[in-house]
C-alpha cells in the first residue's frame, strides 16, 4: 500500500480508531498492550500484504528468526556470566547464535536481491550463458530495510546494548511497523522496541504534531518529486538528443526528487508513528544545506549511515587506525552502502565516488568540521558559505547521475553531454509545463532554509496568529491535492 | 479531533473554487490538459439521434469508427451507425449504450474488442471530458463524472473540474465578452475533414493511406486484464440479452506484426469463449504497411477488405438480411 493511495486514506484513519479504542478500553494496561501490539502486527501485514501477501511469510520468518536468536544469545552470555559451563564454550555458543542469525538475514537478502547480479558478473567474467541458473525472483519490498533492522537487535542484544524480549508481539510490532516497514527510517532496536513494551498514551499536541509531518511529507512527495519525476523520466529516456542544459536540469531536478521522494516518506513514517504515540528517528536534516560531503552523509538517510557507523565501520577501527586502514574502512562502508541500494555497478560506482569526496576531509581530519547547523542564528548564509553550500550540492548532483544511470557507460555520457557548449542554451524539453513544479520547489527551499533548526519543514513556531497557520496548512492540502500526478508513482527507496 | 475534521471540511469546501484558480495561474503541476478543438467525439454524440431503428450498431473504440465503414454497409444494403468512440472501454460501451440503445433499436449490435481495450484506461474518459457536448450538457456532465469516478484517480477528478469549469464558466464568459468564438460542433454535410482524418456521417472516420507505416518491431507485450472491463463486457452482454437484441463480439484486424507480439492470448479466449466471437487477425489477410496506418489501425483500404469479408459472413454465414431494401434504407439513413 502507498503512503500517496486512495487505500492508505482509508487505511490509516480505520487503523487510528482501533488502535486507540483498544488504548482506552476498560481492560488491564498488560492486556491493552498486547492487544495495541497485536493490532499493530495485524495492521501491518495488511499494509505489506496489500502489495504481495507471499512475503508475509518472509517478514515472519525473518522476525521470528531474530526474535529466537535474541533469546539464544542471551541464554549464552547468561550462562557465561554465573559461570554455568565453561567460558570459551559458551563465548563461542553466543558467537554462533549471533553468526547465525547475521547469515540467515543476509543470506535471505543475498538471495532476492543479490543472487542475479552475482551470477550475471560471473557469466560476464568469464563469458558464459548463465541464463538458466538466473532465479528472476520478485524483490520484496524493503527487504534491506526490515533485514538491517531485525540484525541491528541480535547484535545490540549480543553487545549487551539491549536486553532480549521475551514478548514475540511486541517484537513482531518492531519489525513490521507499518509506518517504517518498506522504506525507513531503519529503527535501532534500542530506540523502538521499549516503546512497544510499554502502555502508550493518546497526546493531543503529538498527534496534531504527526498530522503536520505527514502533510509536509506529502507536500515533498507529490508536488515535488512527483512532478520533477515526470520531466527527470523524459529527459533521462532521451537523454543522448537532449542539449547540456536541459540534462543539467534533469539532474538538479532528480537531486531533489530524490530528496522529496525519500525524506517525504520519512516525514510521512514519522508523522504517521507519531500518531500512534511511538517516536522514530530522524532521518533527514536538510542535507542540501550541507558545507562539505561529511556534513551531507551526516543529514542524508541518517538511520543508514548511522548504522553502518555503528555495526560495521567502529568494528573496523574507524577512523582511529592507521592511514591505510581509515582508507580502507572508508571504502568499505561507503562501497557497502552503495551495494545496499541495489545490484548495480552504478550504486558501487556512487558509493565510490564519495568515498573519494569523503577519503581527505577524514584523512585531514576535516570530516566533523561542520557539525551545527548553518547560519545559525542569521537569516542568511555568508558569501563563504553560500559558496560552500552550491561546491557539495554540484558534487552531490554529479553523484546522483551516476546513481539515477542504468550503467556507469550512461552516467559518463550523460556527464559528458552536460560538458557541452549546449549548456549555454534555454533548457528544453517542456520547462513550461514544470514551471509550477519548480515554484513550489523554490517554496519548499526557502520553507526548510527557514526552519532548518526544526525537526522538519513545516514546524512553524515564527506565525503565532493561529487562524494563519491554519489557513497555511488548508492551502497546502489543496496544493497537494491540485498536483497529483496522472499515474500513481511508486516511493523511489521501495525497491531497495 | 474537531480541529483536524474542521480542517478537513474547509479543504473540501474549498477545493474546487481553489483548484480553478490555480488552474487558470498555471500554478498547479501537471497543468491540466484541455483541448479546444473539435472532436471526433463529439460529432459522433451529435448525429446519434438522428438514427432509430437500424441493422447494426458499432459499439466499441478508434478500432470501431476506424473499422467498419458505414457507407460500405449501407451499399450492401445495411442501416448502420458507429458508436465508437476514442479509446472506449467496456465501461463506456456500457454508458452508451444505456443511454442509448432504446432509441437507436438495432437488430444487431457489433461490439468491437480487443485484448488492449481491456487494460486500465484513462485515455477513453479524458476524451470524453475534453469534448464539449452541445445536447444534454448536465446529463452529460454527469456522465463524465460518473466515468471519472471509475477510474478512481485523484488526477482524473482535477480534470473532469478542470474541463468542467472550462466548459462551463470559462468560454461561456469568455464568449459573452467576445473573446472567443463559438464553434461548430456538428456536421454539415456527409463528411468532415477533422485534422488528418474524414468524419463521414454514420460515425466512420476514415485516414489515408500512409506508406510509411512499418512493422511493430519484434517484441513480448503481455496483457493485463481489468477486472472491471471484464465485469463491463459481461454488463453490456446483459443489456443486449435483456431486449432480445442480436449482438457478436468481434475483434478488428490490426497490423500482423503487433499481434504477433502479444503472448498471453490464451487467458483471453478464456474472458471471451462465453460469447459468440469472431477474430479478424487469424488467418491473416490484411498487409503491414499497406493496409494500415499505425500499429493498431487500418487505412481505407484495409477496412475495404476487412469489411467485405464481415458482410459476406453477416450475408451467408449469419444469414442477417437487411430490414428493408437498399433505396428505403437510404431514405432512413438520410
Amino acid at each position: 500500500m502507498l503512503f500517496n493511495s486512495i487505500e492508505y486514506l482509508f487505511f490509516l484513519p480505520i487503523v487510528f480508531l482501533i488502535y486507540w479504542a483498544i488504548g482506552y478500553t476498560r481492560i488491564n494496561d498488560s492486556l491493552k498492550l498486547r492487544m495495541q501490539n497485536a493490532f499493530v502486527v495485524l495492521a501491518s501485514y495488511v499494509f505489506y500484504g496489500w502489495w504481495d501477501w507471499r512475503f508475509l511469510l518472509l517478514i515472519a520468518f525473518t522476525s521470528f528468526c531474530s526474535w529466537g536468536s535474541g533469546l539464544l544469545i542471551a541464554r549464552s552470555a547468561k550462562n557465561n556470566a554465573e559461570g554455568l559451563r565453561g567460558g570459551q564454550n559458551v563465548l563461542f555458543a553466543s558467537k554462533f547464535w549471533l553468526t547465525a542469525n547475521i547469515v540467515l538475514n543476509l543470506g535471505i537478502l543475498a538471495v532476492f536481491k543479490y543472487y542475479d547480479f552475482f551470477v550475471t558478473e560471473f557469466g560476464n567474467i568469464f563469458g558464459v550463458s548463465t541464463d538458466s541458473l538466473l532465479l528472476r525472483i520478485i524483490l520484496p519490498v524493503g527487504i534491506s530495510f526490515y533485514t538491517f533492522q531485525a540484525l541491528s537487535y541480535s547484535i545490540d542484544v549480543y553487545r549487551g546494548n539491549i536486553k532480549p524480549t521475551k514478548d514475540i508481539i511486541a517484537f513482531f510490532a518492531f519489525i513490521s511497523f507499518f509506518p517504517q516497514l518498506v522504506a525507513g527510517p531503519i529503527e535501532r532496536a534500542t530506540n523502538l522496541l521499549p516503546q512497544f513494551l510499554q502502555n502508550r498514551h493518546f497526546n493531543y499536541n503529538q498527534a496534531a504534531d504527526g498530522t503536520r509531518q505527514i502533510l509536509w511529507g506529502l507536500f515533498k512527495k507529490i508536488v515535488i518529486a512527483d512532478n520533477c519525476a515526470t520531466y527527470v523520466d523524459h529527459v533521462w529516456a532521451t537523454y543522448d538528443t537532449q542539449s547540456g542544459s536541459t540534462l543539467l536540469l534533469a539532474a538538479i531536478l532528480f537531486t531533489f526528487q530524490i530528496y522529496g521522494d525519500f525524506s517525504g516518506y520519512s516525514d510521512i513514517a514519522i508523522g504517521t508513528a507519531k500518531l500512534f504515540g511511538i517516536k522514530l528517528m530522524r532521518n533527514f536534516n536538510n542535507p542540501y544545506f550541507s558545507r562539505d560531503i561529511a556534513e551531507f552523509w551526516r543529514r542524508w538517510h541518517i538511520s543508514l549511515t548511522t548504522w553502518f557507523r555503528d555495526y560495521v565501520y567502529i568494528p573496523l577501527g574507524g577512523s582511529r587506525v592507521g592511514k591505510w586502514k581509515i582508507v580502507r574502512n572508508t571504502f568499505v562502508i561507503f562501497l557497502l552502502s552503495g551495494f545496499w541500494h541495489g545490484a548495480n555497478w552504478t550504486f558501487i560506482a556512487w558509493g565510490a565516488y564519495h568515498a573519494v569526496l569523503f577519503l581527505p576531509l577524514i584523512l585531514l581530519g576535516m570530516n566533523r568540521k561542520y557539525t551545527n547547523q548553518v547560519a545559525e542564528g542569521r537569516w542568511l548564509p555568508t558569501w563563504k558559505e553560500a559558496g560552500q553550500i552550491l561546491l557539495t550540492f554540484m558534487l552531490v548532483v554529479i553523484g546522483w547521475i551516476i546513481f539515477r544511470a542504468e550503467t556507469i557507460g550512461q552516467a559518463w555520457e550523460y556527464i559528458c553531454g552536460i560538458c557541452d557548449m549546449s549548456i549555454l542554451s534555454i533548457p528544453q524539453a517542456g520547462t513550461k509545463k514544470m514551471m509550477a513544479a519548480m515554484l513550489y520547489l523554490i517554496m519548499m527551499i526557502i520553507i526548510e532554509w527557514i526552519n532548518r533548526g526544526e525537526q522538519y519543514g513545516l514546524e512553524i513556531k515564527n506565525v503565532k496568529s493561529k487562524t494563519l497557520r491554519c489557513a497555511l496548512y488548508i492551502l497546502l492540502a489543496i496544493i497537494i491535492l491540485a498536483c497529483v500526478p496522472r499515474d500513481d508513482v511508486q516511493f523511489l527507496y521501495f525497491q531497495f | 479531533m474537531v480541529k483536524i475534521l474542521l480542517l478537513s471540511m474547509s479543504v473540501i469546501l474549498l477545493y474546487i473554487p481553489m483548484y480553478c484558480i490555480l488552474a487558470s495561474l498555471h500554478l498547479v503541476c501537471p497543468i491540466p490538459v484541455y483541448h479546444d478543438e473539435l472532436r471526433l467525439t463529439e460529432l459522433t454524440m451529435s448525429e446519434i439521434s438522428d438514427y432509430h431503428d437500424i441493422d447494426i450498431l458499432f459499439v466499441g473504440s478508434s478500432q470501431s469508427y476506424r473499422g467498419f465503414d458505414v457507407r460500405q454497409f449501407k451499399e450492401a444494403g445495411y442501416s448502420s451507425f458507429n458508436m465508437g468512440t476514442t479509446s472506449q472501454r467496456p465501461y463506456q460501451n456500457h454508458l452508451l449504450l444505456n443511454k442509448y440503445i432504446d432509441s437507436l433499436r438495432p437488430r444487431l449490435v457489433v461490439l468491437a474488442v480487443s485484448p488492449v481495450l481491456m487494460q486500465v484506461s484513462k485515455e477513453s474518459t479524458l476524451d470524453y471530458l475534453w469534448s464539449d457536448f452541445e445536447k444534454d450538457k448536465i446529463q452529460w456532465e454527469l456522465d463524465k463524472l460518473r466515468m471519472t469516478l471509475n477510474c478512481k484517480s485523484w488526477y482524473m477528478f482535477n480534470m473532469w473540474v478542470y474541463n468542467a469549469y472550462r466548459h462551463h464558466v470559462y468560454n461561456p464568459l469568455m464568449r459573452r465578452m467576445g473573446k472567443l468564438q463559438p464553434m461548430e460542433r456538428h456536421i454539415d454535410g456527409d463528411e468532415m475533414i477533422v485534422g488528418p482524418d474524414k468524419y463521414v456521417r454514420g460515425g466512420y472516420v476514415e485516414r489515408q493511406v500512409d506508406l510509411t507505416c512499418s512493422p511493430e518491431p519484434k517484441k513480448t507485450k503481455v496483457i493485463e486484464y481489468d477486472s472491471v472491463q471484464v465485469y463491463y463486457m459481461k454488463q453490456c452482454v446483459k443489456l443486449l440479452e435483456d431486449r432480445n437484441i442480436q449482438y457478436i463480439l468481434v475483434e478488428p484486424p490490426i497490423q500482423p506484426s503487433a499481434y504477433a507480439n502479444w503472448v498471453n492470448h490464451s487467458e483471453w479466449e478464456q474472458i471471451i469463449a462465453a460469447y459468440p466471437y469472431l477474430n479478424y487477425n487469424e488467418p491473416v489477410f490484411l498487409n503491414d504497411t499497406i493496409d494500415f496506418y499505425d500499429n493498431g489501425h487500418m487505412n481505407y483500404i484495409g477496412v475495404e477488405k476487412f469489411n467485405k469479408i464481415f458482410i459476406s459472413y453477416l450475408k451467408d454465414s449469419l444469414q442477417f438480411v437487411p430490414n428493408y431494401p437498399s433505396e428505403l434504407n437510404e431514405e432512413i439513413c438520410n
